[in-house]
Order: structure tokens, then C-alpha cells, then sequence
């Protein structure tokens, strides 16, 4: 189980899957899951301000979070954009568990992430980083 | 893409299954990768299974090459 002082608590909005949920819980991940609010339907913006009001990294498959300007992370715990060949959850989960340990709440504060199985990609304030993984 | 529009939703970019905001590229991902429909429907349980058939039934329609057996 992470640390307490490096765990990630992390809000899935509804793109993921709920395989995808239950394993990062599994491995002792704090995660709450869009549908576990029953907070489904919902449009990108109302997932972001969830995300927001209860001081969760997002995490999502939806491509519309690499809009920086669209969502404004500047005092947002951070986004983790998923950025994946397909959707399907066993897919999903590899990369996670590849990528995540790499992750800290200060690495994705105020930040988005683009994750994949390679790498991960670091936009803030307009700078974009990269660090292979 | 009339036909399309009738089952799916459509935002400014992207085609949703219908009563959901489900990308119907997921449910293409799951079963050209082998999934079965109900698994699909096991990842995402709020997405209604008449509403993902329609959504297939729909793509089916819309790129059949129109060839008769």
C-alpha cells in the first residue's frame, strides 16, 4: 500500500471502468468513482468542478481534458489523462499500474498528465515535460 | 449518418451511446477486442443494454456496404 504522505486520491470520472475502480482499490489505491456518487451523465466541466470540490486528482479517458484552457488546473489537485490505443479495462489497468507509481500528488498538482505505456507527459502553466517510464 | 443520430448522441466531437456520455468508440474497443456485450456492459453498468445494441444495430446500418445475400 502507498504511503499516506505520497498516496494519490483520485476522483474516476465516469470513462472509466468499473474493473478499472475495483483493481486500483485492490492495490490499496484511494479512488472514488463517478458512478459510486451516482454522478453519471454528467458533462467534463461537472466532472472537473467534482474533482475540484472534493481535492481529487481527476482521472479520466476523455480527451477533452488536454484543453488546458477549457479546464484550468491552476489551483485544481491535477489531472491524469489517460491517453491509450483502446479503452477496454485490462488496458486501461496496464498502464496504470505501470504509470502511477511514477506519480505524486505534487508531481500532478495544478498540472495534467498524459499517461501511457511509454510515458508520461507533463503540461503546467504552458510548459510541457516529458519522462519516460 | 441520419440514422446514426437517431441512437446515438452527438456532441461537438464525439458520438455517445445513447442516455449516457459513453463514447461509442469504447464499445467498438471492447468487442473488436473480444469482449461480449455483457462485459461491456459490466464495465460501465449505467450504460442501458438496449441502448448499446441500438448503437451497434445503427453503426451496422450506416456502413453496410448494402450488398444483398
Amino acid at each position: 500500500m502507498p504511503s499516506k504522505k505520497s498516496r494519490l486520491l483520485l476522483y474516476a470520472d465516469e470513462n472509466l471502468a468499473v474493473q478499472t475502480v475495483s483493481h486500483l482499490k485492490a492495490k490499496g489505491m484511494s479512488v472514488i468513482h463517478a458512478y459510486d456518487l451516482n454522478y453519471v451523465n454528467k458533462k467534463d466541466e461537472l466532472h472537473f468542478k467534482k474533482s475540484k470540490s472534493i481535492k481529487r486528482i481527476l482521472l479520466s479517458l476523455d480527451k477533452d481534458f488536454k484543453r488546458f484552457k477549457g479546464f484550468p488546473v491552476g489551483n485544481h489537485p491535477g489531472i491524469i489523462l489517460i491517453t491509450s490505443g483502446s479503452s477496454t479495462y485490462q488496458h486501461i489497468n496496464k498502464i496504470l499500474d505501470k504509470s502511477l507509481k511514477h506519480i505524486s500528488p505534487g508531481y500532478v498538482k495544478h498540472s495534467v498528465l498524459r499517461i501511457s505505456m511509454s510515458k508520461i507527459v507533463k503540461e503546467k502553466s504552458g510548459k510541457t515535460s516529458e519522462k519516460n517510464i | 449518418m441520419t440514422n446514426i443520430k437517431k441512437n446515438l448522441m452527438k456532441t461537438s466531437k464525439n458520438f455517445y451511446i445513447k442516455g449516457s456520455r459513453i463514447p461509442i468508440e469504447y464499445l467498438i474497443d471492447y468487442i473488436s477486442e473480444g469482449y461480449s456485450l455483457t462485459e461491456f456492459l459490466s464495465a460501465y453498468p449505467w450504460v442501458k443494454k438496449a441502448s448499446a445494441k441500438k448503437a451497434l444495430e445503427e453503426l451496422k446500418k450506416s456502413y453496410a456496404s448494402g450488398y444483398a445475400f
